[in-house]
Parts: structure tokens; sequence; C-alpha cells
């Protein structure tokens, strides 16, 4: 909860420390025990006491994990730890979906390795450098993670092919991302986004937004399609978008098909003021969202209810759907504090202060007693939705302050340039400004990301049973009632420990990386 | 003429729809108007809907009594507890709670910060691993840990009168040092024994004393630059004093020492506390110490090297180095996140609800869970701890204000 800030101010305060330059000493086994354990009368005393308590406390560890350690709740229980009640006959969907996620974070990460070798060649820079000993260092932990789950807590192979088939795909996926000419590195962002949107198609069904999450991947795709055509045919495009309004409107009335057929008659009017670029690449994403809401409703896939989800997946969905839908609202309230006009200043100060003021706890508890009450008469909302919906609104005053100082970050010389080239507010913000924020709070973020996938915790005391809470339910059976209780808790913060501290790392490199702070 | 009349008559006026301070006002109104309405309808619906399904939306349930009574709280009278009671029982627990956590934090947390620069290989590795280990994993599950692997189902004996618990005499004594059972732990307390008043106003006039004994050495320091020795001066002060007057009013403290209850169902006696507190305290305190260890190396860390250096080149030695160079400096960056710090914990106490240790969430839940209506409850709730970070805040602004006084 909110130590984002103490991390966040960490990384700040240790960023602006020089590194020291590594000079490799070479020291015989003897002068290095004399130079750091032995170095000053203290340090003896020191060492002296400390080692045999650290001794024992590493026997002891090592005898609880080999010994004493009764594992036999986590082995017989993975499964709840892993997916909870999610009904058997529909276990295939998280089997894809984890496949697919490993092939889209394949790509993602090949076409990010490929951009980085097209900008160094461009600009002459080298290369950043990279070795096996930094992503050993990042990676470590999860690798152990999943290793000690396969090793010693798996009763058939089926996880073993599992992790077998999420390193092929993801293997594949980032030989395609690096294959990619480099022209067709956006249709490669598309076909990750696509990929990650598949996943998740997988898991609910195309009930509820779907078509619109496949709308915005096909966002890179449709820019660089419409960049490549022809000035007539962009017309062509925005002409079409108009169509593809005009069909949704007939084939589904309401308020879906009048936006189609009001944002396809602005993409032409655009396109028809002079703007083809910007006409034309509207009216292709009202087709593509026309035809992929017309197509998802002729299949139709049944979702799967939130109130099966369960274990350390659950935690998973829980963090990213938080953290993808507070972003939006952060930036937002984060403009909205920095906003000229009082009004709009005080009401997100307002917020952010109301969400920051009380505990995660008191917001979780409000959404299960009365959410609901809010909403129309009638409205039921799961569990799940519910705590998603407290989660998003709690941690975006907290991306809201990341933003914040994101924006104190740009330099001021950055906007007046940009209003000396003409520029209105809004493109200095979305153009200017934002993207240079934004870069310099990634680390901060991924910061913000840790506490809240820490925070999904939180969820055990209003009874879902995600990866903690999972625990409650491997101690309700009969055979588990109060054994090993130390060692599922053990097991569980072993599985926290490995996602957190691997992020930890990974946003630590960002950060050396990115260079942020050292401007 | 005419031409030189058209240049110099006024621009014309700015139509209101393009003139800037207009519609920044419009634009604010709107702004306003959305959220108000925005807030009407979610309001109005909630009070439409709790009215439809028959829960009280009216605020003078607050009034009403609770229907429960708290566990080891005997201030909390059984026959009249009356909601605003409940909660400043809850707000006292949260605020016990928080101050114990914070304490304990702090100490641990400077104390691995620092160990983290120490020249000592096995010091360094080993708060390494502790940060590192306990900063990430949730504080929910060390609370549940302490609460249940240690507690509950840990080594310590159940508390029943077949089952007594561990007692841990002093030596060469009848009396307990300590009680540890699994639900409860007792140390030694003191006991009100005679004229506590008279003494209370010695210690304050020792006090003063110590006040005037720190200035005069100061003064004295400033005249002659002979050394001040203040501390020193001013605690022996005190403390001379306060013996002097604990012995002169007839020993008004006598120990308390804790002992298992006839029935062997209690504790008489000592300072009794039970796993919850004890689980809540601990927990957060060492959670909080890592991310205060944190700050601490990168607060030392970001004091410029130059600064150390030129303390070098001033012969000072290593102690003095860190306290009259590095730490003031260090301390003036770490204190803002340290504070947010202690704020956070303060929130994060609310998760005592997993060992139902008595703070203000835990009561809210309970009473929701005997059927008072939550809306209300929880308003209330976040009113609390909206006041207890508005405290925290105003202290960490005096703080900031008075730190960039001193920087430059």
């Amino acid at each position: 909860m909110s130590e984002i800030d103490s991390t966040a101010a960490v990384n700040e305060l240790l960023a602006q420390v020089p590194p020291e330059p590594r000079v490799r000493e070479q020291l015989s086994p003897g002068q290095w025990v004399k130079k750091n354990l032995f170095n000053s009368k203290l340090n003896t005393v020191i060492t002296i006491v400390l080692a045999p308590i650290t001794i024992y406390l590493g026997y002891r560890f090592f005898r609880f994990v080999f010994v004493t350690g009764r594992w036999e709740p986590v082995r017989q229980n993975l499964e709840l730890f892993m997916v909870a009640r999610y009904p058997r006959g529909e276990r295939w969907r998280i089997l894809t979906q984890l496949v697919l996620v490993a092939g889209a974070a394949g790509i993602g990460t090949g076409l990010v390795g490929k951009r980085q070798r097209i900008v160094a060649a461009q600009t002459g820079q080298p290369l950043p450098p990279r070795s096996w000993r930094t992503y050993a260092s990042s990676y470590w932990s999860i690798v152990l993670y999943v290793v000690v789950l396969l090793a010693a807590f798996t009763r058939t192979f089926g996880p073993l092919l599992l992790t077998l088939g999420c390193i092929t795909t993801g293997v594949v996926g980032y030989l395609i991302g690096r294959a990619l000419p480099g022209a067709a590195l956006p249709y490669g962002w598309t076909l990750a986004a696509l990929t990650g949107v598949a996943s998740f198609q997988v898991l609910s069904g195309t009930g509820g937004w779907a078509w619109f999450f496949t709308t915005v991947a096909l966002v890179p795709a449709v820019g660089a399609v419409v960049a490549a055509l022809p000035a007539n045919a962009r017309l062509v495009g925005a002409g079409l978008g108009t169509a593809a309004g005009l069909v949704t409107v007939i084939l589904k009335p309401g308020w879906l098909g009048g936006a189609a057929i009001v944002l396809g008659a602005f993409a032409l009017f655009t396109a028809l003021r002079g703007n083809r670029v910007d006409g034309a690449r509207l009216g292709l994403l009202v087709a593509a969202g026309g035809g992929v809401y017309l197509l998802g409703r002729a299949i139709g896939l049944d979702g799967i209810d939130w109130a099966n989800w369960g274990g350390l997946h659950l935690s998973l969905v829980v963090a990213s759907a938080a953290i993808v839908l507070a972003l939006p609202l952060g930036i937002l309230l984060a403009l909205g504090r920095r906003s000229k006009l009082p009004a709009v200043r005080v009401m997100s100060v307002a917020y952010i202060e109301f969400f920051r003021g009380a505990p995660l706890i008191s917001f979780l508890l409000a959404a299960t007693f009365f959410l609901g009450f809010f909403l129309g008469a009638g409205t039921t909302l799961s569990q799940i939705t519910r705590a998603i919906a407290a989660i998003t609104l709690f941690s975006a005053a907290y991306v809201a302050e990341v933003v914040r100082g994101g924006l104190n970050a740009v330099s001021k010389g950055q906007v007046e340039a940009g209003q000396a080239l003409g520029l209105p507010a809004s493109k200095v913000t979305r153009l200017i400004v934002m993207p240079q924020a934004l870069r310099a709070v990634i680390p901060a973020m991924v910061g913000q990301f840790i506490s809240l996938f820490k925070d999904t915790s939180l969820l055990t005391i209003i009874g879902v049973a995600e990866y903690l809470g999972a625990r409650d339910l491997v101690h309700s059976q009969n055979a588990f009632r109060g054994i090993g209780i130390a060692e599922t808790l053990v097991f569980v913060a072993f599985g926290y420990w490995a996602f957190t501290f691997t992020m930890s790392r990974e946003s630590q490199r960002l950060e050396r990386r990115l260079g942020v702070g050292q401007r | 003429m005419t031409s030189i009349e058209s240049e110099l008559r006024p621009v014309p006026r700015v139509p209101l729809w393009r003139n800037e301070r207009v519609l920044k006002i419009v634009a604010q109104i709107v702004a306003v108007a959305v959220v108000v309405a925005l807030l009407r309808w979610l309001i109005g619906n909630l009070t439409t809907n709790l009215n439809r399904v028959g829960i009280s939306t009216d605020f003078g349930v607050l009034r009403q009594s609770t229907n429960f009574t708290i566990r080891d709280d005997p201030g909390f009278a059984p026959n009249s507890p009356v909601f605003p009671n409940m909660l400043w029982v809850g707000v006292k627990n949260t605020a016990i709670a928080s101050v114990v956590g914070i304490a304990i934090a702090v100490g641990l947390g400077v104390l691995i910060g620092v160990g983290r620069l120490s020249s000592n290989w096995l010091v360094r590795k080993l708060c390494t691993v502790y940060v590192e280990i306990i900063r990430n994993i949730p504080p929910l599950a060390i609370i549940i840990f302490f609460g249940y692997a240690v507690f509950t189902y840990g080594p310590f004996p159940i508390f029943n009168p077949r089952n007594p618990p561990w007692q841990v005499k002093l030596p060469g004594s009848d009396n307990n040092f300590l009680i540890l059972s699994n639900d409860r732990w007792a140390f030694p307390s003191f006991m009100k024994d005679g004229n506590v008043g008279i003494f209370w106003i010695l210690v304050l006039v020792a006090v003063a004393a110590a006040i005037v004994a720190w200035k005069w050495r100061t003064k004295v320091n400033v005249d002659t630059g002979a050394p001040h020795h203040r501390v020193v001066w001013a605690f022996g002060v005190l403390v001379v004093l306060a013996v002097i007057a604990f012995l002169a009013t007839g020993v008004p403290y006598r120990w308390s020492w804790p002992a298992v209850s006839a029935s062997g169902r209690t504790i008489v006696g000592g300072f009794g506390t039970n796993a919850g507190y004890l689980s809540i305290t601990g927990a957060l305190g060492l959670y909080h110490a890592s991310h205060i260890a944190e700050i601490t190396r990168g607060s030392i860390l970001a004091v410029p090297r130059g600064q150390s250096e030129a303390s070098l080149a001033l012969a000072l030695g290593g102690f003095q180095r860190y306290r009259f160079v590095i730490l003031p400096q260090a301390a003036k960056i770490g204190f803002p996140p340290i504070i947010s710090q202690f704020l956070s914990l303060t929130k994060n106490t609310s998760l005592a609800t997993v060992v139902a240790y008595p703070e203000v969430t835990s009561l809210v839940t309970s009473a929701i869970g005997n059927g008072k209506p939550a809306v209300q409850m929880l308003v209330a709730l976040m009113a609390i701890y909206l006041l207890f970070s508005f405290a925290w805040s105003v202290l960490l602004n005096s703080v900031g204000r008075k730190f960039k006084e001193v920087s430059r």
C-alpha cells in the first residue's frame, strides 16, 4: 500500500548517485576475509557474534525447507493456489491463455529489440549493453519459482508440458518480432496486441467489450496502412467508415450504431476538409470496430463467470486490469491537478487526497457492501468486479501522483517551444509533454504495479480466494486443518516475492537504460 | 485619414465563444456541473436503492448501541457500548498499534539501512537479504504469518486451566518475568503505590532544570568555546533529580509482576497483550522497516561525496563524520519519505482485522457484521482515516518547511 512513495522516492534518490567505478580487485581469500570481515575491532566483534547466528538460522531454514516442513498441503492443493475453483472442464482456457500471453510477450520483446537496433543504426549510437548476466539478475527469482513448482509440487507432467509450451511460443514470438522488417513494425505491434486480446478472449469470451480492445489493438496497423495509401485511396478509407457506421446502425440500432455513424461521418468530414490522413485513420478504425463487433456477435463464445476465478491467476489478472484501467484515469487526474482552472484543480486534488487518505481495505469493504447500490436498480456485480472497481479507483490516485512527478520533470522550455510553434494547448500536452513525462515515470509506474500486485492480497479479507486467500480453502479441508500453516504461507510469500522481485529488478534495469534522472 | 483612423481603432472585441476568460469560466462551470450531476446521480441511486430494500440511510444510527463487546477492553463499558465509544476505542487502538509499529520500524529500519552500507560483508549481505525479501512480500501475508503461524498454531502453549502457559521466572525469585501463550503474552509493568501526583510535578521541575542546564551549557560554549556536552549535562540533571524525586515521594511506583489467575484462565498483574496486538505491531514494524532501511540507505548515498571528502580533509573521525556532516544532510533528504511511511503504516494497521486486534477497521467490520448499516459505518471509518492522514501531512509539511528554511 502506497509504499510506492518510498520506492519511487528511493529510486529517485539513488538515480542521483553517480555510479561508482567498478574496480575488480584481485584478492586472495585470506586478504578478502581480512578486508571484508575483520577490518576493524568493531567489525571483528560483529563478525564473531553474527556468524554463528547466521549459520544457525541458515541451518534452521534448511531443515525447515528440506526436513521438518510439512509441504503436503501445498503439494496436494497446487491447483487451488494457482487457479482456485476454476471449473475443470474450462481449464483449457487458462492454458491457452498462458501460451498466448507468452507468445505476445515474445513478439513484444522481439519488436523492442528490433526497434532498438533500427534506432541505433539511424543515430549511430551503440546498442545498450546486454548480457546473460543482466537477464539472469532480473529473472532468476521467477525462474527459481517455476523450477521449484515443477520440481517439488507437481504430481503430473501437465505443468511441465505447459511450461515448455509457453517457452516455445515465447521463443517463436520473439523470432517473429525480430525477423520483421523495419517497415512492418506497426503490424508487429498489432500482432502482439491482438495475441494479448485473443488471450483475454479465450478466457472471458466475446461478451463485453472485447471488440473494443480488438479495435484498439488494430490502431498501429491501421496507421501504417493509411501512411502507405495514395491520397485518393485515403478518401475512400474515410468513406468506408461512414459506410460501416451505416451498416452497424442498421444491424444494431442504439447508441453503439449511432456512435459508429457519427464517428464515420466525422471521419469523412475531416478527410473532405483536407486532413485525409486523420480522416482515413478514423474511418478505417470505425470500419474495423464495426466489423469486429458484428463478427464477434456472429461467432460468440460463452464467458467464464468471474465468481469462479481465483488463485495466483486471479491476482495477476486483477493487478493487470486495475493498472490498465487506472492509468488513463490517473493521467486525467494528474492533468487536472496541474490545470489552470481552479475548479478542476480542486476537484482533482479532492479525489486524489480522498483515495490516498484512507486505506484500500475501507474502499474494498465499501465496494463489497454497497457499490451495487450506486448504480441503477437491479444491477448485480460479482465480488471480483467490485474489487477491481475499488482497486482501480484507489490506484488511480497513486498513478496520478506518479504521473504528476513526470509532468513536473518536463522542463518548461519544452512547453514554451511547443507554444512558439503555434501548437494549441491540447497538442502541446499530447505531443510534447505527455510522451516525455510518461517515459520518465516508467520505473515509478512499475513500482506502482508492484505495490498493486501486493495489494491484491487484500481481496482475502473480502472473501475472494486469490493467491493468499486460496490458503483458506486449503486449510478448510479436514486433512489440513491447522496443519502446515507456516508452510503454505511461506509458499505464498515465495510466489509474491518471485514476481515482485523480478519486476523491481526489471524496473531498475529499465531505469538505468532510460537514464531517468541523469539529465 | 481614414486609413490611420482605422489603424487606431481598437481591436474588434473577441466574440464571447473565443474569449479566453469566458471560456475558462464556462469550462469550470461545465466541469463542476458534470461532477455534481454524477455525484447526485450516484448518491440518489444509493439512497433510493437502500430505502427500497429497507436499510436506513440516517446517520442517527451512529448514536445507537453496538450490541457487542470488545475483547480485552475493560474501559469499554459493556452495558452502554454506543457507537462513538466503540470508535474511540478503535481509534485509540489504531494509534497505539501505529506508534509502536513506527517505533519498531524506525529503530530496525535505520539500523538495517546503515547496515547495508557497512564495510562488514556479513552485515551488508544480511541486511540486503532482509530488505529484498521482506519488501517484496505483501504485509498481509506477514501479519497472517505472525497471527497464525507464530501465535495461534505456533510453538506457544494454548492457554487453559489444564495447560498453563510458559512462565519465565526471574532467576532467584518467584516473580514471572514473562508469560507466553499462543494468544496472549504478559510483561512486567509498574503499579501505582503512593503519591503519584507530587512525583510527576517534581519530574516536571526536573525537566525544567534540565532545560536550564542545556541553555547554560550552550551559552558557555558560545561564550568561551569550551565543549558544551549539553546532552550529558541535561540528561544527567534530569535523571538525578528524577531519582531523588522518586525516592523522596516514597517510591510511588512498584513493579507489577504478571501471574496466572487462580482460575487458570486469565492473567493478573503486569502488562498483558494479546496475539493480535503483537502480530500487527511486529509484522508492520518488520515490513515498514524494510522500506525505511531503503530510504535511509538512499538518503545517505544521496549526500554528495564531496561532503564526506571535505570532512576527511578536516580530519574528522568516522563517528564525527557521520554525526556532524553526513547524517544531518541525509536526515534532511530522508525525512519526508520516512514520514510518508508513517502514514502508510497507520493505514496498514487496518489489516489487523485478520488477527482480530480491535482497531477501528475491525470494530467497524464487526459492527457491520452485527447488522449496522454499512454506508454510515464506512463513511465514519474513512473520515477517521482521513483525519489520521491529515495529522501526518500537517507534520510532514511543518517538517518540510523547517528543512526548507535550513537548506540554501
